[in-house]
């Protein structure tokens, strides 16, 4: 019913002396990529696509917290990234449904009412595996562990052999544990201890779920724990608080792009750097130097796109113009090009570029590999400027 | 209250993860991982790099705790760097830089009536410690 919606309105408007004005709301940027394209979708305002850790952990921010993972939404259709990863197939063979899909290692076991009681007989390593098959190396998974700790000091470790995870307490009622984890092959291990390493015999977790799901895209994340900008909200808006020191968030994998490539931002820069860049070991960019800098190779290293600011062209003369235009002020800029030289966009990366930083507050991007329809493209900057409270022009 | 908080170590002391980036040892007991990404210089020169920083708007109270805890003297038990004796955390902190909001740690007394954040508390704090960073080559 909702893909109706948009040519009922329009026919309403052919028949009637009416004003289509549910375009936004009918419009999601996840349409554009129908045919399996390249790119990516960043939307802040929904914040359950945000994590605060680096490998998905901390859950979804508060106002103020930082924010280390931002998932790649061009896949998700109208679903919020929760809602989203929800509806995704339960990959993980241990639910807590029944008593099989997982196997002991030096711990003895019972299951009772959807629980797993695992006891460790010797200390330090002792845990049950759950093997996973048929991941897609280079995807994302979130992983789910609802437990609690019984007997023992308050320390248990997690483990997969298919990703690093930061060690993590069990605390004694039950709690969910989630992580998002990037597998290394198609095949992965995920291990639950029963004890913290320098535990006892007897040390004891009790396990209700544990669930594994796939959220495929081109995700961002902070090159480090330090490094990573801050969620902000402010008039009903949200975004990213980048500081122009360090903050960046990378999507290093982010390939396939082709010559042809549309970019649309929607952001505010407070400091003399509008820099979104592809990667960082890539000399590829879009940026612009200090303020009062007259060189006009303004745009990407890679290619000469055309520009839009606000919903129209807009062709400033240098480097002075372009951040003096945009300094300080809530924009949707678009970049169509034709020209773009793939081997630039190896992956994609907003924020820090050696020395050069972006400070100031991101609303989102949709980047995609082809050129934008005229309505397509209206579409998308209409998007952004809800999202930025930008004015079209 | 988030916090913003800034460290500084000198070369010396750094190391080189896995990953290429720069890090400082203390790690997890001051910021997070321990990556210092931004390159800094002495003061009026450009080269060479003699230290490197990190800046961390958002820093959680109960962090700023743990490291007001650590100048105070007070190790809290789980806090100890994997592979660090006490005496190598004593022997860190007279090296490195940790500013948080402004005052400097082990340095200042107290925090300013007019917190820094962002930007302008990097750029201060640097200028602090005689350091500026390591200017930007051309963008293309």
């Amino acid at each position: 019913m909702r893909d109706l919606a948009v040519p009922l309105a329009r026919q309403l408007a052919r028949d009637l002396p009416i004003t289509i004005i549910d375009r936004v709301a009918a419009f999601v940027a996840s349409s554009l990529f129908a045919n399996n394209e390249g790119g990516a979708v960043y939307d802040i305002a929904d914040t359950t696509s945000l994590r605060v850790g680096r490998d998905g952990s901390g859950g979804v921010p508060n106002v103020g917290d930082p924010v280390r993972f931002v998932m790649d939404k061009r896949k998700m259709g109208r679903k919020t990234a929760a809602q989203f990863i929800a509806s995704q197939p339960e990959l993980s063979p241990f639910t807590g449904g029944a008593d099989t899909g997982y196997s002991n290692v030096g711990v003895s076991t019972s299951f009772t009412g959807g629980v797993l009681t695992v006891v460790a007989s010797s200390g330090a390593s002792d845990r049950i595996e759950i093997s996973l098959s048929d991941l897609t190396a280079g995807d994302h998974y979130s992983v789910i562990i609802r437990a609690r700790q019984t007997i023992g000091t308050a320390a248990r470790i997690q483990s997969w052999t298919w990703a690093t995870v930061t060690t993590t307490a069990f605390t004694s009622e039950f709690a969910d544990y989630e992580f998002i984890l990037p597998a290394t092959s198609t095949s992965g291990l995920i291990r639950i201890y029963a004890s913290n390493g320098t535990g006892s015999a007897g040390d004891t977790i009790e396990i209700s779920s544990v669930s594994v799901q796939s959220i495929p895209g081109n995700h961002l994340v902070a090159p480090s724990d330090a490094a990573r900008p801050v969620y902000q909200t402010s008039g009903g808006l949200h975004y990213l608080d980048f500081d122009s020191v360090d903050d960046a968030l990378e999507a290093v994998n982010l390939t396939g792009l082709s010559a042809t490539s549309s970019l649309v931002i929607a952001a505010r820069s407070n400091t003399g750097q509008y820099i979104f860049h592809a990667g960082s070991t890539s000399t590829t960019y879009i940026g612009v130097a200090s303020d009062g800098d007259t060189d006009t190779r303004i745009y990407f290293s890679a290619g000469s796109p055309s520009i839009r600011k606000n919903g129209a062209t807009w062709v400033p003369a240098n480097r002075d113009e372009f951040h003096d235009d945009l300094n300080g002020s809530d924009c949707v800029v678009t970049f169509e090009t034709t020209d773009l030289t793939n081997a630039g966009w190896q992956g994609f990366g907003i924020g820090n570029y050696t020395n050069y930083e972006f400070g100031g507050r991101w609303y989102g991007t949709v980047l995609i590999d082809r050129a934008l329809t005229a309505e397509e493209r209206t579409n998308v900057e209409t998007l952004l400027a809800t999202r930025s409270g930008a004015t079209l022009a | 209250m988030s916090h913003s908080l800034i460290v500084i170590s000198p070369v010396s002391r750094l190391v080189t993860n896995d990953a290429g980036q720069i890090v400082e040892p203390l790690g997890a007991l001051i910021a997070g991982d321990g990556v210092l990404p931004t390159p800094l210089v002495a003061a009026g020169t450009t080269t060479p790099v003699t230290h490197y920083g990190c800046h961390a708007g958002g820093t959680s109270a109960a962090a700023v705790a743990r490291i007001e805890a650590v100048y105070a003297g007070q190790m809290p038990a789980d806090a100890l760097p994997e592979g660090l004796a006490l005496q190598d955390v004593a022997d860190a902190l007279s090296e490195i830089v940790v500013s948080i909001d402004g005052r400097i740690m082990g340095v200042d007394a107290e925090y300013p009536e007019e917190r820094l954040t962002g930007r302008a508390h990097f750029e201060a704090a640097i200028a602090r410690v005689g350091l500026e960073r390591e200017p930007a080559d051309e963008l293309i």
